[in-house]
This record gives structure tokens, C-alpha cells and sequence, in this order.
């Protein structure tokens, strides 16, 4: 591999390109933080700029915020509420899976519990949009099954 | 939003999913299993199942009886539809869900996880008595971390202790010596001990090769570590005073087997305890990797501050302290103690290389004053000495501090205010 020692220095910065091409550039020990980038490094070398087919310029930015706060150790539970804060449930959802495909594990716990916390009490309607399920269930079925889940609807909103 | 977009965002494949569910308290989990046929059976695989207040939302109208009813039901519904291993239970309630009606269910529920290979178990609840946990408990050799709040453990005589357990917490529990001991020399993996407030047993005797964290809070009449090589933390709350005082050399004992100790917490009577006998000028063999102590010390008592010397004159990486001083029950901490300084403040045997140091809780009495001044005078490397007074004692305390000779060219000392955190 023709690599110097690159390692050495951690001020140097990475080139990330997004699928719908724009160019951002983060630290290299952010970089480590996410697994999928830091394998790309090692295949393709640190000086080129790295393609990222799945992640885009709407979300890219956010996770580079994240993790620039994570390299000096400062996040709290203040940073992640305010983090989260002015993000509706379909940009969560984005950024979770950007995280998933960047192997980007400390992000994505803390996304999975955020989603599981904005899940908490919504209706079934609205879950099954979020997860994209389609509802193979004829009217009886599904409302024999609510019966017998009686204990699991209790003080549940369901929009109809 | 584009196509593109919309397309991704109903993408989540099935093993992130599964992620957010297993975070989804139980009821949240419950209602997926209406999502669709292929999420009808999803969430009974879950393994981390916690049942608490959250399962059952009531009307506040509710005859209390009605809850109890449902909480239980949903209990039994979940185990029984269950597939798969279960990894941890969590039972916590009040007794507006769980009262004594419902121990013949508690023990029936956990019957059925012993057969389920349950790792981690944690029962919260509090009864009028309690609780007694059932005998097929004893025999789950899959536990690997307990946890138990207000419950009596009476084992069948052919208990012998759990070969998996790596992590205990017992608090308010009761149980007899022989169980205790039986309990611990018997979980050789265990790493983890914690007891608050136990009942039943006064020594304790901690026969636990592998055991690194240890915090006792209660009262008992002696303890010892057998080794122990890897104990680091040792937390010790004496919450009363030993009646047997002479036990020779259990400061030796203590520290023998601690030979890794890298912080040490002692609050109120351990340190009675630790040093009722003649107190050593220094242990005999150095604590190299004692980093931090607290520990809890009755100024008055010349004794208790020899012993602070011998810890410091045996810990030779000792960086940081947080001293509190204790007040004695019995009132025999008005009449001052006199001394010389000569006598009791004796220059240490190794230099001290202290950074840190807290001093909590103080009156302003001359032999806390002196102790003060002992340690400015002979910390060249300290940075920071906190001091907090117990009262809003008069600013002439201050004073005297700021007037204290310091060895160190950059040690800051400051002075908390009682209202101040």
C-alpha cells in the first residue's frame, strides 16, 4: 500500500464527498469514529475524497457536528437534547440511517433510543408509516388482535 | 421531497429495527405486534423485558385492586407468549401493584424464568415483609447479575452458590452468615458486590478472587478480604461501631489483601475499626497503586488522625484525599484535646506528592486547623485544597488558612461557604 505515515498527524483533515456531490471535510480522528469512512480510508488511501453514496448534504453536516463534540469529550445529555431538539421525526429517522450505513456507533445508540422515545404512545398508524410496513391484516383480524392486546392501548391516541 | 428520499426513509432494515424495539418499553412493544403479520410475533423475542408502573396507564378512579389485576395479567400474558431466550427482568413496583396477594405470581414468575435461561434479574418491590425468594432461584445457574431489593434469601441446604454471577446488589436483604458466605466463596466470577443496609450477618468475609468492585454500606462487626488481588475500589460505610475492638491487626489484614488498591473509600466508623490498634507509623507494605482515598475521621480523636499519617506515609503515588470530619455520638468532642504538635504532626517518611485535597465538615477546631496547616506545610506538588466548614463559621477560620505557610508555590486554597455547593 503506498501510504506514508499519515497517522502521525491528528490535525489532518478528511474529504468526504456526498451522493448528491457536494464536498465536506472533517478530522481524521472523526473520522475513526465511524467505521465505513475509516475502511474506505484504508482501501483508498487519506488524500482522496471520499465517495459516500448514501449520505447527503442535508444530514452529513449534522453528524460532523456531532462528532466534532465528540473528539473533545463534550458531550452531555444538554448537547444531545439540543442536538435532537428542532429535528422532526422523518430528519431523526434520516440521520439514523446515515449513521447505520457509517458504522458510526456511538450516534446511532444514541439515535435508536431518541426514535424509541419519539415512538413511545404513538399510534399504530403512524408507526407502521415510520417503519414503511404495510398492513396485511383484514378489518377482523386486526381488531381481534387489538382485543387480545387490550393491556397495550390503554391512554393510546390512534388518528384515524 | 423527492422520490429518492421517500424511498429511503421507509428503508430501515429489519436489524435496525429490531434495535429500536428492544429500546420500546413493554407496552409500546405490545401494540407492534398489530403492524403486520410479520411484526405479530416480533416483539415476544425481545430478551430485555422490564415490567414497571409504565405497563398499566389507570384512571386515576380505578379501584387500586383493578391495576393490581392487570399489571399481573400483562406479566403472564408476556411470559407465557414469550418465545426465545430472555436476557434480563426487571420487576419494579409500588404497592399499588404488587402487595402480598401477589407472591404465589412472583414466585410462579420466576420459576418460569429460571427454565428461560435468564441472565439478570432485578426484583423492586417492597412488601409489608420480605420478600422470600423462592427456592428454584438457588439452582439458576444462568444468573449472571442479581439484583434484589428488601427480600430474604434461605437457600435449600445443597446450595452452593451461583457458578456464573458476576454482579451482586442486594439491599435491605436478609440472610444468615452461613448463606453469605456461602453466596460468595461460592460465585467465584463474581466481580461486583454491592450491600446496602444487609441483615442477618455481621462479618463479612470476602473470599472472591476475581471481585473488583466492592461497596459496603451497614453495619457489621468484621470484615476481611481473602484473595481479593484484584480489588481496586473498595467502598466501606461502617455504619455503626464494631463492638469487638480487639481484633489484632486488622489494619494489616485489610490492606494484605488489597495489594492492588488504587482507591479506597471509608466513611464513618470503618476507620475505628480499621486502626484499633496501635497505629503504625506506616503499613508494611506500601500501597504503590492507592491513587484517591475518602475517608471519614473524628478529629478529636488523636488517634484517627495518626492513622490519616500512616496512610499517607504508606501511599507513595497518593494524589488526591477528601477528608470529612465525623462527629462522635458521644459528646466528648467539646472538651479540646491538647497535644503537641511535635508529637502528633510528624514530618512524613516519604514526600507526599498531593494535588488535591478536600477537607469537608469542619468546626474550626485547633487540631483540625493543625491538620490543615501539616498538610500545606508538606505538599510541594499541591494545586487545590478545598475546605468547607459544617457551619457558617466566622471568617477568622479564613483568615488563618490564608495565613497557613505553604510549601507549594501554586496551591490554591478555597474556602466553601455553607451555602455555596
Amino acid at each position: 500500500m503506498a501510504q506514508e505515515a499519515s497517522s502521525s498527524t491528528s490535525s489532518k483533515t478528511i474529504s468526504l464527498k456526498t451522493g448528491d456531490g457536494e464536498i465536506f471535510e472533517i478530522e481524521a480522528s472523526a473520522a475513526k469514529q465511524m467505521k465505513t469512512v475509516q475502511r474506505l480510508i484504508d482501501d483508498l488511501g487519506d488524500d482522496i475524497t471520499i465517495p459516500l453514496h448514501n449520505v447527503f448534504s442535508k444530514e452529513l453536516p449534522k453528524i460532523i457536528e456531532y462528532y466534532k463534540k465528540d473528539i473533545t469529550g463534550e458531550i452531555t445529555k444538554d448537547f444531545e437534547a439540543e442536538f435532537v431538539k428542532d429535528l422532526n421525526d422523518d430528519e431523526v429517522k434520516v440521520l439514523f440511517l446515515a449513521a447505520n450505513y457509517l458504522d458510526a456507533n456511538k450516534l446511532f445508540e444514541f439515535l435508536s433510543q431518541n426514535i424509541a422515545d419519539r415512538l413511545e404512545s404513538k399510534s399504530v398508524e403512524y408507526v407502521r408509516k415510520y417503519f414503511g410496513v404495510e398492513n396485511d391484516f383484514t378489518p377482523e383480524e386486526e381488531s381481534k388482535l387489538r382485543e387480545e392486546r387490550a393491556w397495550s392501548f390503554r391512554g393510546i391516541k390512534e388518528d384515524e | 421531497m423527492t422520490d429518492m428520499e421517500s424511498d429511503r426513509i421507509s428503508c430501515l432494515p429489519d436489524d435496525v429495527i429490531d434495535q429500536i424495539l428492544s429500546l420500546l418499553p413493554i407496552k409500546d412493544a405490545g401494540r407492534t405486534s398489530v403492524l403486520s403479520s410479520e411484526w405479530r410475533k416480533k416483539w415476544l423475542t425481545l430478551s430485555n423485558l422490564v415490567f414497571d408502573s409504565q405497563c398499566v396507564s389507570s384512571a386515576s378512579s380505578e379501584d387500586p385492586s383493578v391495576s393490581k389485576i392487570k399489571f399481573l395479567k400483562i406479566i403472564d400474558n408476556v411470559l407465557l407468549l414469550h418465545s426465545g431466550p430472555i436476557n434480563k427482568v426487571k420487576i419494579s413496583a409500588g404497592y399499588d401493584l404488587i402487595d402480598m396477594n401477589s407472591v404465589a405470581d412472583i414466585d410462579r414468575w420466576i420459576l418460569h424464568l429460571t427454565k428461560r435461561s435468564i441472565k439478570k434479574l432485578v426484583l423492586d418491590f417492597w412488601l409489608d415483609e420480605p420478600y422470600k425468594i423462592p427456592w428454584c432461584l438457588f439452582s439458576c445457574q444462568s444468573l449472571h447479575c442479581l439484583k434484589l431489593y428488601w427480600c430474604s434469601l434461605k437457600p435449600p441446604m445443597k446450595f452452593e452458590g451461583f457458578r456464573n454471577l458476576k454482579s451482586l446488589y442486594l439491599e435491605q436483604v436478609t440472610m444468615t452468615q452461613d448463606t453469605f458466605e456461602k453466596l460468595i466463596s461460592g460465585s467465584p466470577l463474581l466481580e461486583k458486590l454491592i450491600l446496602w443496609d444487609h441483615n442477618g450477618f455481621t462479618q463479612i468475609n470476602i473470599h472472591a478472587p476475581n471481585i473488583k468492585f466492592v461497596q459496603i454500606m451497614g453495619k457489621f462487626e468484621d470484615t476481611s478480604f481473602d484473595n481479593t488481588l484484584r480489588l481496586a475500589k473498595p467502598v466501606v460505610d461502617q455504619t455503626s461501631q464494631s463492638k469487638s475492638h480487639g481484633c489484632s491487626s486488622n489494619l494489616v489484614k485489610f490492606f494484605d489483601h488489597l495489594p492492588n488498591i488504587e482507591m479506597l473509600v471509608i466513611i464513618s466508623y470503618f476507620i475505628k475499626y480499621l486502626f484499633a490498634d496501635i497505629v503504625p507509623v506506616k503499613l508494611p507494605t506500601p500501597c504503590i497503586n492507592l491513587t484517591f482515598f475518602s475517608i471519614c475521621i473524628n478529629f478529636n480523636d488523636l488517634k484517627e488522625i495518626s492513622a490519616v499519617r500512616c496512610l499517607l506515609n504508606s501511599s507513595p503515588n497518593l494524589q488526591a484525599f477528601t477528608i470529612s470530619a465525623r462527629l462522635e455520638e458521644h459528646a466528648d468532642h467539646l472538651t479540646p484535646v491538647s497535644y503537641c504538635w511535635e508529637d502528633i504532626f510528624l514530618e512524613p517518611i516519604i514526600p507526599l506528592k498531593l494535588q488535591r485535597v478536600k477537607i469537608l465538615d469542619i468546626s474550626g477546631t485547633k487540631s483540625e486547623l493543625d491538620f490543615i496547616r501539616f498538610i500545606l506545610l508538606y505538599s510541594p506538588v499541591l494545586e487545590k485544597m478545598t475546605v468547607k466548614p459544617v457551619l457558617n463559621v466566622t471568617s477568622e477560620l479564613m483568615t488563618k488558612l490564608i495565613q497557613f505557610r505553604r510549601v507549594s508555590g501554586k496551591a490554591e486554597v478555597i474556602y466553601l461557604a455553607k451555602d455555596s455547593s
